[in-house]
């Protein structure tokens, strides 16, 4: 297992999110985690990452304890997990070139010239090598998550996370993400976990899946074993139904009474 | 703008702003007080010194020649003594030399004004001066007008 | 109502804390600017050289305001000739500091937090950590060293350009008599108490402002209001510090003169 957490519970402040959460991740291949908005999915990334801690229980990453390490300890871990974020998250003061260097600069000591290379080739993996002097304001959505990508896996980690990489983004744009991902998985032999909404990219990428939904994970296996499920919170994600186990309306009072009570 | 514009103009920056500030030191600022070469320490006794203060100038036919160094009270006869530091390069002032407290226009600060005297032998560190005046109290002068005009009448 | 007040109050001081807890890890950080300068020239240019045209700007007008106000006020006592001495401890010792350090937290202040909490809200210091890059060294250091650096030198130079807008009012315009002017200054400003004062004053000020506005960009709640509500804070406090601190060291320094 690359990634275990056991027995983890979380909350922000006073709302609960996780219980008791058992769950392993495979090492190698993609592993994608799907579910609607507010089930914590997001929340899980970081626990990964450590910039959150657990109430109780732990998480362990390539057989470390997360939550045992020191602060140096914990940038040692980061080194072999790349990020990559929501909205990108892009240095704006850097140019694409300065940003995919960034990781490498900081961390390596290599000469100026192997770095360049080293850069290039990133990019050119991405699609981008003749946009490297742009500043990332002068780029398109799509241009600015492949920018994201080639700075997440900079470093040729052993872990890459992706946070909702195909929001936003226009169909050829997500078509270019969702082959990125396989492709560089398996062309630098990483692993990586998905974290998104978008059942059919989701699927259509995975070697396996977790569905979520209130905190605990009610589905799980290979892509088809998941489609295939019949129940019905599962069905209603899977399928995008408007109404179902997670209600359409919001909890309010009776309606004709809230009519005609106003009218007084 | 390129990085090396930038660092140029931080550099004439930093240079421009230390230059002001040596400038406020040297040239706004009273330097001289502040380093004032060795100087021979002469006392003087006054009445009143009025507004007299610490590194107030004293001065010799109007040139600066020194200033006060300290300025305390006699406990025995209830007078102000008055340490002066004078230049080393003033050292010929005749030991019957006398001191008055001026005022420097009407509002201005009050100094020191030494009058050389007619001694042969001059005066050194530790040194005092005997005869001096001390400062115009205003209401004391208008007290003696009043005085004045009605012994007249 | 008193129970609203009680909880501001204590959200106030438990803010507070964790800005002294925030300036104590800066501390830790400053070993890099000795490795990476170029990161502290960068900021320096950012918010001294950039504010610099405000500022000589600005000490020109109330350099020349002092020279007015000045003039007016003196003449009636036939003081005039003291001119230069009034303009000059004005600047030096409370315009100089106090009103560089204003100018400063309404422009270089509020961009530094905009920046910083910008940073923060885009997500760009959580990548830096996922890379395993501190933030605080990187990002927050330079601005902060170059905030505290920056300010005697802004606050000299405005009391320069100020001295020379009283000349001009005073001597040119109004006919104080020029050597005066410079005279009398050069006999009223004590280096140690009057320049050397100003000078500490602007290095706490710039110190406050910039720690102000530093920390009130990286706690900023990571939306766009809570960045703006951010900004409008820092300008603020620090404003209001810069006012309350001044008052306080002005008590110490020129008690006994």
């Amino acid at each position: 297992m690359l990634v275990a957490l056991n027995s983890v519970d979380f909350a922000y402040a006073e709302t609960p999110v996780y219980e008791s959460l058992d769950l392993n991740i495979p090492r190698g291949g993609i592993t994608v985690i799907m579910g609607p908005s507010g089930c914590g999915k997001s929340t899980l990334l970081s626990l990964i990452g450590g910039r959150l801690q657990p109430r109780c229980g732990n998480v362990v990453v390539d057989d470390v304890d997360v939550q045992s390490l020191d602060k140096r300890g914990l940038y040692h871990l980061r080194r072999r997990m790349g990020m990559l974020f929501q909205f990108n998250a892009l240095l704006s003061e850097l140019s694409v070139f300065e940003n995919i260097a960034f990781p490498i600069r900081e961390h390596t000591d290599l000469p100026a010239e192997l770095i360049d290379h080293l850069v290039k080739m990133k990019l050119e993996m991405v699609g981008l090598r003749g946009a490297s002097r742009l500043m990332p304001s002068e780029l398109s959505g799509g241009m600015a998550r492949r920018v994201a990508l080639a700075r997440a896996v900079a470093l040729d980690p052993v872990l890459v996370m992706y946070d909702e990489p195909f929001t936003g983004l226009d169909p050829i744009s997500k078509g270019v993400i969702v082959q990125l991902i396989r492709e560089l998985n398996d062309a630098l032999g990483m692993s990586s976990i998905v974290v998104t909404q978008d059942v059919a990219e989701g699927l259509s990428i995975a070697d396996y899946v977790f569905v979520f939904a209130a905190g605990e994970v009610i589905v799980e296996g290979t892509p088809e074993a998941v489609n295939a499920s019949s129940r019905p919170d599962a069905r209603q994600f899977l399928d995008g139904l408007p109404d179902g186990p997670v209600a359409y309306h919001y909890p309010a009072s009776d309606y004709q009474v809230d009519l005609f009570q106003g009218e007084n | 703008m390129t990085l090396q514009a930038k660092e140029t103009l931080v550099g004439v920056f930093i240079l421009s702003g230390l230059a002001a500030l040596v400038w406020l030191t040297l040239f706004v600022g009273n330097w001289a007080a502040l380093t004032g070469g060795a100087g021979y320490r002469v006392t003087a006794k006054f009445e009143n010194i009025g507004g007299l203060t610490v590194k107030s100038p004293v001065t010799l036919a109007g040139v600066t020649i020194g200033r006060v160094s300290s300025i305390s009270s006699d406990r025995e006869d209830y007078s102000a003594i008055v340490t002066l530091s004078i230049d080393q390069n003033y050292n010929n002032l005749p030991a019957d030399s006398t001191a008055a407290i001026l005022t420097a226009g009407l509002l201005g600060a009050q100094y020191i004004g030494v009058v050389p005297g007619a001694e042969v032998d001059y005066l050194k560190e530790g040194d005092s001066i005997y005869i001096t005046q001390s400062a115009l109290v205003l209401e004391q002068l208008i007290g003696e007008l009043l005085f004045s005009r009605a012994g007249a009448q | 109502m008193v129970r609203g007040l009680g909880r501001a109050g204590i959200a106030a001081i438990h803010h507070t804390g964790r800005g002294g807890m925030f300036l104590v890890s800066l501390v830790g950080g400053m070993g890099m600017m000795v490795r990476r300068p170029r990161l502290l020239v960068q900021q320096i240019y950012a918010v001294g050289v950039m504010t610099l045209p405000i500022i000589l700007v600005a000490g020109l007008f109330v350099g020349m305001m002092l020279g007015l106000q000045g003039f007016n006020t003196l003449v009636g006592f036939g003081a005039e000739s003291s001119l230069g001495m009034a303009v000059g401890l004005f600047l030096t010792r409370e315009l100089g500091p106090v009103l560089t350090a204003l100018l400063f937290a309404g422009r270089a202040g509020s961009a530094l937090t905009a920046e910083i909490g910008l940073m923060r809200a885009t997500q760009q210091l959580d990548a830096m950590e996922m890379m395993a890059v501190d933030p605080l060294p990187r990002v927050v250091v330079p601005r902060f060293l170059a905030g505290v650096i920056v300010m005697p030198l802004l606050a000299a130079l405005f009391s320069v350009v100020g001295l020379f807008g009283g000349y001009l009012v005073g001597a040119v315009l109004l006919g104080v008599d020029g050597g005066t002017f410079w005279s009398s200054m050069h006999e009223g400003v004590d280096v140690v108490h009057d320049v050397l004062a100003g000078v500490f004053k602007s290095l706490v000020f710039g110190f406050v402002v910039t720690w102000v506005a530093v920390f009130e960009g990286y706690s900023a709640i990571p939306t766009t209001d809570g960045v703006s509500r951010a900004t409008t804070r820092a300008v603020v406090t620090g404003s209001l510090a810069v006012l309350g601190l001044d008052y306080v060291l002005t008590a110490i320094m020129f008690s006994e003169v």
